[in-house]
């Protein structure tokens, strides 16, 4: 298979990016580690006029600020990231997502803005439509869905690693465009449509990731589970982060997190709930998995069933959680 | 004269390692050639259509485009994995007036660069009336399903798209069931698979203006390929000359004629220039032939110390849209049920049902993965029901050498009780297995984060297999010669061809053992129809049996005459003569020598410049006329029979349902290893196989169309999922000078042991009992009934 031609642009500046995106628009493509990018390019899914290549933009190392946020900036590599000392201090949870991407190869290669701005995915989608699956469904502009016959919308997942961890850590991100930079919260990125996944416009870029500073007191875990534990997506993903009340048992806030197992990252806000204000045991964490499980509905993806989907997204909350009991500092 | 070995026996490395691990190894797909083409190839995008019309006048017209193809240009001659009386070759090169399965080939292109060529592919129009499909084997033997061919003449039942019936019996199977004491049927399904080679198919054609079509394409033995091409094409063989490249991986995957190999010849016969084609990874996972999923009912009569009286087997392949090797399985399926155990009374069935889904070929056991994986399950069942343990039946019902089989083989030295014995004492299975014969069940520790203490199990269980080494398909059988050079050096021809299982190296081992010569003086040319002498080719397992025997034969004669050589320079008896390093040496007083360069300048002084060069040819059961009825069975059909069995130890979660193979035992009676490096390579390999078969891989099909053609979305193990591997030699046979050997096989048998051994092993770990391939996180969790 043969990369589509396109026409070719290399960024210097921020600047630049920003000239250049506005005068492509829709008919250009970002491409920062092109691990994603290009194997859909290859499978003909998207045929960009030009390619604004970003490996020529400098690479911000990660940073604190005076106040205490973590800032990245999105073309650090995966791989960096997961070695970043800064980044293991402030963001253990981060740096132990990265690592669970892809494959060293990949990782090296691979961007955070990258992972965040990832498409969605389904194995109907994610191949050549050269003599297979050759009518459009409505991820490439038709009207039909080949998982579920007579569906009335995609429903491709988003897999991307890094998006639960950096969500469960109450990360935003800076977006910059024509009208200058503006700053959201991550978890507002993602629009719930597998079609159009993301909140942004041709026109703009990713720039950076700000991550507020650690709780004083709290812990974080992540689970992936998948079948060959590499090189793989996610069946589901799950980040938990709490903060701790002073007495170091109490559970002062919780954000859980899911992955891969809907068109965005879910919140599981009743399953928060339920730890809240509550001492940590064994039994309150079976019980917010359970909740978990309960608020969520896993679409079946990548030949996985939905109710072992819900199985294996409740065991996996279960188990970040436990972990997280062990790991909180005081 | 003692037989001491120097070379056979020895861990010697392999040949075409420096050239490999250096990047210096030239496979077909690095093959250029000046003015050569790209070739393409347009698939069908329905499962099963008639063909309207096929409009290739855009494409043609197109600049860059040299050559286009369809039925209509070809000489309209039919190929096939089986080519017999009762099985005619079946399948079109290109589609004429129907297509049958998603991806079938339907037209060709060849043009100056892959742009064009895409564009060209896409500018051919085919209209095609679609036709209804079936895909379910069982769906498909249904009178009133789809036909896709019709049934076989000579199955009189009334189903549907039959493509052959295997069907044996002896004894008495419904006396041998009344006289049981326990009497149970089960039915066990396995899944699709694929092979997985690293390289992709590939093909270089070039016709050359004298006539000649020469080929470099990734196989598994030059002359099958020369032979198809060259019926199919219309050509003489001595116009086709198939030359080698180094092949990345086959496992069965690449033996007989596949339609690229003939459109690549066929462009560059109508362009003029050569013309390569390259699969794209994705063609391959969704239009090439992978194995074959079979449905197995087994019933199993058993006296209660557990001797078997009886089976009854009834075998369904998914054969997919032509015969492929569909007919081939469902014959080995027998053979598989019933070589490892003493089977008084059989009756046994087998259909290859036609179903709009990719041609299917042989991978890795041929079958035997899935009856074993079947019959080694079930025997655990009875055992279970009969309070025995897993062991003890496996010895009850084990062959012992020279037992003869009920097809009149005989089984020769068989280790399989020693095999059974040393592989439950090395791991400790009585041990370990089964809590409730009483000698409890070890838990490991648990202490990583992730899997909490207490949500793995571990479990062990056996499985026992045996294989054939060599059988008679075309070319039947192999011939070599063997070349002394002016310096003592000697070079091998012969059309072997080293598909990574090593065959270079067994064989130049053994030239090495017959004339002392050290293997890397040792030349190999190799795998091509004009310059070396036919052979069977890397598949039934065969390779080192016939194709080994056929260059010891030609060493032998090598050896001989260098031997009345020195004996006239020497003037002494040959039989005061021994050989080593290079040189021949009398015996008494070893001084007294000549090198092999004197000898070699010798025989060029005395006899007017002559040669010295041996022949050696070797077919196994040579005086048979042709390999067993693949519809009755009836026949000869190895004398080889490799025997193994192998231990499992699998721990599995009990909360996320994944399971995971941690051990793997092999022991195992090869004959002897001719190199036991490559032994040990092929049970790795083959072990890391199962478990990618047990555990991971699957192509996931849907209306014929399949939905993970990537490396990605079929999961390949990687190196971090490989389990621990042992291994127990258990050596039956030896090899002597001046005598064939009997080496058996390694490279298919221990991949299918290990499966049902896994899956047993599953079983004693949490009590679920698993009845179809792959063993996935969701079976196991719904076997534990945590899923509704
Ligand atoms: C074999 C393999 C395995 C993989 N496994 C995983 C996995 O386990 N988990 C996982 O999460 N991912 C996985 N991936 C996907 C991918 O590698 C990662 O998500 C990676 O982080 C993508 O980053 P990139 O820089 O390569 O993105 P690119 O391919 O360069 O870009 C991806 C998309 O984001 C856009 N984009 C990139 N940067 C920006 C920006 N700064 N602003 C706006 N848009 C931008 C691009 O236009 C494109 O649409 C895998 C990929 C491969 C090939």
């Amino acid at each position: 298979m043969h990369l589509p031609k396109f026409d070719y642009e290399r960024l210097t500046s921020a600047e630049e990016a920003g000239r250049l995106l506005g005068r492509y628009g829709g008919d250009a493509r970002l491409v920062a580690g092109g691990t994603d990018l290009f194997p859909r390019m290859k499978y003909g899914l998207l045929r960009p006029r030009v390619i604004l290549d970003m490996k020529g933009l400098s690479v911000k190392s990660p940073e604190v600020n005076g106040d205490g946020n973590l800032r990245l900036g999105a073309m650090t590599s995966l791989a960096g990231l997961a070695r970043d000392p800064l980044v293991r201090e402030k963001a253990p949870l981060l740096a132990e997502a990265a690592l669970g991407v892809g494959s060293v190869q990949v990782r090296e290669r691979a961007t955070l803005g990258g992972n965040i701005c990832l498409e969605t995915r389904c194995l109907y989608y994610n191949q050549s439509h050269t003599f297979q699956f050759t009518q459009a469904c409505f991820k490439r502009g038709g009207d039909l869905c080949y998982l579920v016959p007579g569906g009335k919308k995609c429903l491709a997942v988003f897999c991307a690693d890094t998006v639960p961890a950096l969500i469960s850590l109450g990360a935003s991100i800076g977006i910059g465009g024509p009208g200058g930079v503006r700053r959201i919260l991550l978890e507002k990125f993602y629009t719930g449509d597998a079609v159009q996944p993301l909140a942004i416009s041709p026109t703009e870029l990713v720039t950076e990731v700000i991550i507020p500073a650690r709780p004083r007191i709290g812990g974080e875990a992540f689970a992936k589970f998948s079948v060959r534990g590499g090189v793989e997506f996610a069946a589901v993903t799950a980040a938990v982060a709490l903060r701790m009340e002073s007495d170091g048992a109490t559970c002062s806030a919780a954000v859980i997190t899911v992955g891969a197992v809907s068109p965005a990252p879910r919140r599981a806000r009743k399953a928060e709930e339920a730890l809240q204000g509550k001492r940590l045991s064994p039994e309150l964490f079976g019980e917010s998995a359970r909740i978990a499980a309960g608020e969520i509905s896993p679409l079946p993806h990548h030949g996985f069933s939905a109710p072992y989907l819900r199985e294996c997204l409740e065991v996996q909350i279960r188990r970040a959680l436990e972990a997280v009991a062990k790991r909180v500092r005081s | 004269m003692e037989d001491t070995l120097d070379y056979v026996g020895k861990p010697v490395p392999r040949k075409d390692g420096p050239e490999k691990v250096t990047g210096r190894a030239r496979y077909t797909v690095d093959i250029r050639l000046p003015g050569m083409l790209v070739g393409g190839i347009l698939r069908s995008p329905h499962p099963h259509a008639r063909i309207l019309n096929i409009d290739t006048s855009q494409a043609r017209r197109l600049p860059g485009v040299k050559a286009v193809i369809t039925a209509a240009d070809t000489a309209g001659v039919k190929h096939g994995f089986v080519e017999t009386p009762r099985y005619p070759a079946d399948q079109d090169p290109l589609a004429t007036d129907r297509v049958r399965f998603v991806g079938e080939e339907v037209a060709a292109v060849a043009a100056t660069d892959p742009y064009v060529l895409a564009e060209a592919l896409d500018l051919i129009r085919v209209d095609y009336e679609p036709l209804p499909a079936v895909f379910d084997p069982e769906e498909a033997m249904q009178p009133e399903a789809p036909e896709i061919h019709p049934s076989h003449p000579l199955v009189k039942e009334p189903f549907s798209n039959i493509a052959g019936k295997t069907e044996t019996q002896w004894g008495d199977v419904e006396l041998a069931f009344e006289m049981s004491d326990y009497v149970r049927q089960d039915r066990f399904e396995s899944h699709l698979r694929t092979h997985g080679y690293l390289e992709p198919q590939a093909t270089v054609a070039s016709f050359e203006p004298g006539g000649k079509l020469r080929v470099w394409t990734s196989s598994q033995g030059p002359f099958i390929k020369r032979a198809k091409l060259a019926r199919t094409l219309g050509l003489p063989y001595s116009a086709v000359r198939v030359s080698k490249a180094w092949v990345g991986g086959a496992f069965g995957g690449k033996i007989d004629l596949f339609s690229h190999e003939f459109c690549a010849a066929l462009l560059s016969m109508k362009a003029g220039r050569p013309v390569r084609i390259e699969a794209s990874r994705e063609e391959i996972f969704t239009a090439y032939r992978h194995g074959q999923p079979l449905i197995l009912e087994i019933k199993t009569g058993v006296k209660k110390d557990g001797t078997i009286m009886a089976q009854k087997i009834r075998t369904v392949n998914n054969c997919g849209a032509n015969r492929g090797s569909g007919v081939v399985v469902i014959f080995l399926a027998w053979g598989f049920v019933m070589l490892p155990y003493r089977l008084p009374n059989l009756k046994y069935e087998g259909y290859a049902v036609y179903t709009n889904n990719p041609i299917r070929t042989p991978q890795r056991g041929h079958g035997a993965p899935q009856v074993r994986f079947a019959v080694e399950s079930q025997l655990d069942m009875i055992a279970e029901e009969l309070e025995i343990d897993p062991v003890e039946i496996r010895l009850k019902n084990a062959r012992q050498s020279g037992e003869r089989l009920p097809n009149g083989d005989n089984v020769h030295n068989c280790g399989l009780t020693q095999c059974i014995e040393k592989a439950a004492e090395h791991t400790r299975f009585r041990e370990k297995y089964g809590e409730k014969y009483g000698r409890g069940r070890s838990q490991p520790p648990q202490t990583n984060e992730q899997t909490p203490s207490g949500s793995i199990r571990r479990g062990i269980g056996m499985g026992v297999s045996a294989y054939f080494g060599g059988s008679l398909i075309y070319p039947n059988s192999s011939s070599c010669v063997v070349k002394m050079g002016e310096e003592g050096g000697a070079t091998l021809l012969t059309g072997a061809i080293d598909i990574g299982q090593g065959a270079e190296t067994i064989l130049s081992q053994i030239v090495a053992e017959e004339l002392k010569i050290p293997v890397d003086e040792i030349q190999v040319i190799a795998a091509d129809t004009e310059t070396t002498p036919v052979d069977i080719g890397a598949w039934i397992s065969g390779s080192a049996y016939v194709s080994g025997n056929a260059a010891r034969v030609a060493a032998t004669q090598v050896r001989r005459k260098l031997m009345h050589l020195a004996a006239e320079e020497l003037g002494v008896p040959v039989e005061e003569l021994d050989m080593a390093q290079k040189s021949v040496y009398m015996v008494r007083s070893p001084e007294k020598r000549l090198s092999y360069r004197q000898i070699v300048e010798a025989s060029i002084r005395k006899r007017r410049g002559d040669s010295i060069i041996g022949e050696g040819h070797w077919r196994t059961m040579r005086d048979e006329p042709t390999h067993p009825s693949l519809a009755s069975t009836k026949g000869r059909w190895s004398e080889n029979y490799a025997f193994d069995v192998q231990v499992a130890e699998v721990e599995v979660d009990i909360q996320t349902g994944h399971a995971r193979l941690i051990r793997a035992v092999t022991a195992h009676d090869c004959g002897f290893p001719i190199n036991p490096l490559l032994v040990e390579g092929q049970i790795d390999g083959q072990v890391s196989m199962a478990l990618g078969h047990a555990f991971m891989e699957e192509l996931l099909m849907k209306d014929g169309r399949t939905l993970n053609p990537s490396w990605l979305d079929y999961r390949m193990p990687t190196a971090h999922n490989t389990a621990i591997s042992e291994y127990i030699d258990v050596i039956t046979e030896a090899y002597k000078k001046d005598a064939p050997y009997r080496t058996k096989e390694v490279g298919e048998g221990y991949v299918s042991a290990i499966l049902g051994a896994i899956a047993n092993a599953i079983y004693d770990a949490v009590g679920v009992r698993l009845v179809s391939t792959p063993f996935t996180p969701e079976k196991i969790l719904r076997g534990l009934g945590k899923l509704t």
